[in-house]
């Protein structure tokens, strides 16, 4: 089933009441997320990804097109009582402690107050801050706002969650700490969409990702499929002699990395079959073959740039 | 049950800002000084002189007290410490950041609106109750006369000068999203300029000139009428309201502001609504 879903979304900023100049942020978006699953949102800087966040939210209003969250408008606000959002660059009221926040938001959510004090426990704790409860946020660093922002996001029990950079600014521990908190709470069912440009962690915990360029949905699919390379082929063997390197050079155009492993790029798997047939003819063991990845960032940066010509 | 929290959210703002607080000590220092005032030798001696004079009205010259204490420049200072403790509400809550957070929960931008206006109205109410009430306390005790209408009127009528005031606050703060502006802008625009235009009676007798009349005329009903108000309050409280005129022309400033009031919340519904944040 998909929780998310938008139809030609389209929205246009105009900078000035009398100006011309306006910024397509989306452009005829159609996307959906599906339920239970982590859903990257990728794209450069001013791709329009906290534009669609803001959409979803009710925060800002389409130009045009149709977007729903759990089959209904967006425009129905009662429908975010079952969302989380952790925008980026967040502000708390200064004013505040740690846990005020935690009961200014809960309530706004329309959380009881038994049930409040019990989940604030609980997530300031799974966040590593319940030593900052009672401390004014003016005084936290910007990794304690961003962690305190997190537990306000999965406060209400949220099924969907939206995260905006939710990495933004907290150090390598506290990075895998949430993304170890948001591969659990997918476990318990919820669906998470997550913007980031920190691709190598959303290759770790995206199910699906989506790339936008310019406000355009420029490629969508899972990470599996998206980051495969078809039909290149690394191969571990041991002891290759120097003729058999230079015939697997000319005459397989192999790309040696080194001494006994190399890149088989075959137009067909009957192709790498041959080639494992003369491996072995030559009495060469074959420790492994597997399957050439992209790494996340290459596929981004290839397609980013291919946009650009 | 949300509406609600957002109001005590609201309020607990007001509270951590310090301002309620010092207006709290403020109004507490105002009325240390009355208590003084009226405890010294000379004044105590005051009520027993003057009663023992048949001719005085003793329980007139209480009320006239209570009528200076309500005038002019006391009502001008007051209503302008007001609007400074409740003109960062709306920019506050608009701050990048924050604003998105406030958005994203299930609370209708209308109710959001409307929830600020009454937790603005719910402080001032007290506060006003709470320096009029000790006042009230203090010199009805001490003079023995315990004139109920001075406690009614002008927490009444402060508090809806105070409302109608602040919904054009609600207002410029969503345009301007600043806090000093938007004081600046209600401070100068309306209390010099709804000073001079209650005394539009007046005016008529020098200005001749038919259109510009007309244009003064036009501009003193769109706007509100603090001035009249007050000066209503004070009658009420003198018990020279005549009401001549019938209701709708006694109560003319009340009325009309009532309607500005009601415009502006509307105007700034619609505004919030349609904004993207
Ligand atoms: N309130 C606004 N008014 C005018 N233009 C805006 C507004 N918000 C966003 N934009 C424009 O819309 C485009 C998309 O912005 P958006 O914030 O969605 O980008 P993003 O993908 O989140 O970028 P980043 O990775 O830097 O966070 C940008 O060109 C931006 O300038
Ligand atoms: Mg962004």
């Amino acid at each position: 089933m998909n929780i998310v879903q938008t139809e030609n979304l389209t929205k246009i900023f105009k900078s000035g009441r009398f100006s011309n100049n306006s910024v397509k942020a989306l452009d005829n978006l159609s996307l959906n997320i599906e339920e239970k699953k982590i859903f990257g949102l990728l794209g450069p800087n001013g791709a329009g990804k906290t534009t669609l966040v803001k959409i979803l939210l009710g925060i800002i209003y389409p130009t045009s097109g149709k977007a729903e969250i759990f089959g209904k408008n967006i425009s129905n606000h009662q429908s975010r009582r079952r969302v989380g959002f952790l925008p980026e660059n967040h502000r708390f009221p200064e004013y505040m402690t740690g846990e005020q926040v935690l009961f200014f938001y809960g309530e706004l959510s329309g959380m009881k107050h038994t049930e409040l004090k019990k989940k604030s426990d609980e997530f300031l704790s799974l966040v590593d801050m319940e030593k900052w409860r009672k401390t004014k946020i003016k005084k936290y660093s910007k990794g304690m706002l961003q962690r305190l922002g997190l537990a306000q996001a999965m406060l209400n029990n949220p099924e969907l969650i939206f995260l905006d950079e939710p990495t933004d600014g907290v150090d390598p521990i506290g990075r895998k700490q949430i993304r170890d908190i948001l591969v659990n709470l997918n476990s318990e069912g919820k669906t998470i969409l997550v913007n980031s440009h920190l691709l190598s962690e959303v290759e770790l915990i995206c199910d699906t990702v989506a790339i936008l360029n310019k406000g355009l949905l420029v490629k969508e699919g899972t990470v599996e499929d998206l980051t495969v390379t078809e039909n290149a082929y690394i191969i571990k063997t041991s002891d290759l002699s120097e003729s058999i390197l230079n015939t697997l050079l000319s005459q397989y155009k192999a790309e040696i990395s080194s001494k006994n492993d190399f890149k088989y790029k075959s137009s067909s798997v009957e192709d790498l079959n041959l080639l494992i047939d003369y491996l072995r003819k030559e009495k060469i063991l074959i420790n492994a073959i597997s399957q050439e990845k992209n790494s996340l960032e290459d596929l981004f940066i290839n397609v980013i740039e291919q946009e650009a010509v | 049950m949300i509406f609600w929290a957002l109001t005590k959210g609201t309020i607990k703002e007001a509270l951590s800002k310090k301002i309620l607080l010092s207006v709290f000590g403020l109004f507490s220092i105002i009325v240390l000084i009355i208590l003084a005032l009226i405890n010294l030798d000379s004044v105590e001696g005051i009520p027993s002189l003057m009663q023992a004079n048949e001719e005085f009205d003793y329980r007139q010259f209480i009320i006239s007290i209570e009528l200076i204490m309500i005038s002019q420049p006391p009502f001008l200072i007051i209503m302008t410490l007001f609007m400074v403790m409740v003109s960062s509400f709306i920019p506050s809550m608009l701050e990048k950041g924050n604003i998105e957070v406030l958005l994203s929960k299930p609370v209708s931008r209308t109710s959001i609106i409307i929830s600020k206006f009454l937790s603005g109205v719910i402080i001032i109410f007290f506060a006003l109750l709470y320096l009029v009430l000790l006042i009230w306390v203090i010199v009805s005790a001490k003079s023995g006369v315990w004139h109920f209408n001075f406690l009614l009127y002008s927490v009444f009528y402060y508090t809806y000068i105070f409302a109608v005031l602040y919904s054009a606050i609600i207002l410029t703060g969503l345009l301007f999203r600043s806090t000093i502006l938007s004081l600046i802008v209600n401070i100068m625009l309306f209390f010099p300029v709804t000073a001079v235009l209650s005394l539009k009676t007046e005016m008529a007798q020098v200005i001749t000139n038919k259109p510009v009349m007309f244009i003064i005329d036009f501009i003193y009903y769109l706007l509100p009428k603090p001035w009249d108000i007050r000066a209503i309050a004070s009658s009420l409280i003198e018990g020279s309201f005549t009401g001549t005129g019938g209701f709708f022309y006694a109560y003319q400033p009340v009325i009309t502001s009532g309607i500005f009031m009601v415009a502006m919340l509307f105007l700034s519904i619609y505004f919030f609504n349609k904004k993207d944040y």
